[in-house]
């Protein structure tokens, strides 16, 4: 509407200017010349009242315009302040307690991991020990459990054997004491055909003297008496003489029986003192593979036991990893507090207060893995380092 | 009979981890889950050798060596730090505190029980 206003004015100092232009040229009086001059200033004069007319109202609208603009970014601003709030009170307290919740899971995790590892390691240094201690194998070279057993077994077995020797060398000793009898009884024998001899001389003798008495006559009768008595004493000293010597062909048979008898049984005990031994050197022999392939189990046991030990600690020094991202996420959580603390105090916190919280972030840092264009390090990348002061 | 070592440490399975690694080369273990807490852990006992996480809730790595440091009975009992810190500045503080070695997590079970052996008071 006012534009039109100012186009109608506008048109009205033009012609004027026109009329201005025709006066000048229909005659070019002094009267023409001053009326020509009062419409040029009127046509001026009103386009001057024309423009500042137009700039008062461009003004105006500029400055509705604004007051638009204004509430337009006062009412972002009020919904942007509602959402820092939220991100304050909602957000940043689920987020943290995600943090916090993860975290505590993952140590009771590893916790109980480590446990466990603990408990293997300990299980099997206890079956190695039994399995040493089983094997008579002590950490201190002792012997003990089936070592011991098989070496008991081992002396005890020979000394069946040292009894089997001394009930042969007995054995054979009889036999010995038996041959001497034999030569005994041969001498015997010698004496008893000695006796024999002596009591036939004997006979014959009284035999002559009775027959010299009875020459003799009445004087030789007395003598008679005698030389008959002498005969029948050496009649019954030559049957004692066969009867003894029947009797040493008795025990000379006897004897020989015996000695034969002993010499059976000692050929028989010998046999079963080398049998006997045969079967023990195969027992003790059992015995001690037996034992040996208790002692390489046992060994293969300890091996293991080693491996799976070194096995362990390895994984030990992984499980480590949880004590790294604890300290990580409760960097991160203390700047996230810092943040809520920042959005509850008085919103969004400027590019200095932006500062101050990476600033503080940043000597948090205890790892190379946290600071800026430092990639994540994997346990494998991470050497532990001892340093001695 | 079996040396005692003291491990401080705010974190339940690092504690852990390091009693199996002691344990293992025959020692006996007493855990403390911060500074303060490992300070009353050291009266009446008979400790011969502390390792101490530097950063921890309550009283830090730092604070408890100055501390223990203080203490006549336990003024020359040996220190190790068992930290995520790698720094030279971090290492420099703690040898100023009275530590005797440096441990940057992880570790090794059997470099620690070496370091350990190295130390610890006959």
């Amino acid at each position: 509407m006012k534009s039109e206003s100012g186009n109608s004015i506008r048109a009205a100092t033009g012609i004027s200017i026109a009329a201005a232009a025709v006066i000048l040229w229909s005659s070019l009086g002094p009267v023409n010349l001053a009326a020509a001059v009062v419409l040029v200033v009127a046509a001026f004069v009103l386009d001057g009242w024309v423009a500042a007319r137009s700039a008062s109202n461009v003004e105006a609208a500029l400055s509705e315009a604004a007051a638009a603009h204004s509430n337009e970014v006062a009412t972002l601003k009020a919904g942007h302040q509602a959402c820092l709030v939220s991100l304050g009170q909602d957000i940043a307290p689920a987020w943290l307690r995600n943090i916090d919740a993860a975290r505590n899971q993952l140590e009771g995790a590893v916790v109980h991991l480590t446990k466990d590892f603990s408990g293997i390691v300990d299980r099997l240094n206890e079956a190695v020990t039994t399995s040493y201690r089983v094997a008579g194998v002590g950490a201190n070279g002792a012997s003990d459990g089936m070592q011991q057993v098989v070496s008991n077994s081992e002396r005890r077995l020979m000394m069946v054997g040292q009894i089997l020797d001394t009930t042969l060398s007995e054995k054979e000793h009889m036999l010995a004491e038996s041959q001497k009898l034999v030569t005994f009884t041969v001498e015997l024998q010698k004496m008893a055909a000695d006796v024999a001899s002596i009591a036939d001389q004997t006979n014959l003798l009284a035999l002559n003297a009775a027959i010299e008495a009875a020459r003799a006559g009445e004087a030789g009768r007395g003598f008679a008496v005698v030389a008959d008595e002498v005969r029948t004493l050496s009649t019954r000293s030559g049957a004692i003489g066969k009867n003894i010597s029947q009797k040493i062909d008795a025990v000379n048979r006897s004897i020989k029986e015996s000695s034969e008898l002993i010499e059976s049984a000692a050929t028989r005990d010998a046999q079963a003192r080398i049998d006997c031994e045969t079967q023990l050197s195969g027992v003790v022999q059992d015995f001690q593979r037996a034992m040996l392939g208790l002692t390489e189990s046992s060994d293969v046991l300890r091996s293991e036991g080693a491996a799976i030990k070194t096995a362990v600690a390895g994984a030990l020094e992984q499980l480590q990893f949880q004590d790294r991202i604890s300290q990580l996420l409760t960097h991160v959580t203390d700047s996230v507090s810092q943040l809520q603390q920042q959005l509850a105090a008085g919103g969004l916190p400027d590019a200095n207060g932006v500062g101050r919280l990476v600033n503080r972030l940043e000597r948090s840092y205890t790892m190379a893995e946290e600071r800026p264009r430092g990639t994540v390090a994997t346990q494998a990348e991470v050497d532990s380092d001892i340093t001695f002061f | 009979m079996a040396k005692t070592i003291l491990v401080v440490d705010d974190s339940a399975s690092l504690r852990q981890v390091v009693s199996i690694a002691l344990k293992g080369g025959g020692y006996d273990v007493i855990e403390a889950c911060d500074g303060k807490d490992a300070l009353s852990k050291l009266t009446g006992q008979k400790i011969h050798l502390i390792i101490s996480d530097v950063n921890m809730p309550n009283m830090d790595g730092i604070a408890f060596v100055k501390a223990v440091k203080q203490l006549p009975t336990y003024k020359f009992t040996p220190i190790i730090m068992l930290t995520t810190e790698s720094q030279e500045d971090k290492k420099m503080e703690g040898q100023a505190a009275g530590a005797k070695a440096w441990v940057v997590k992880p570790f090794k079970p059997e470099q620690m029980l070496a370091a350990v052996a190295k130390l610890v008071l006959p």
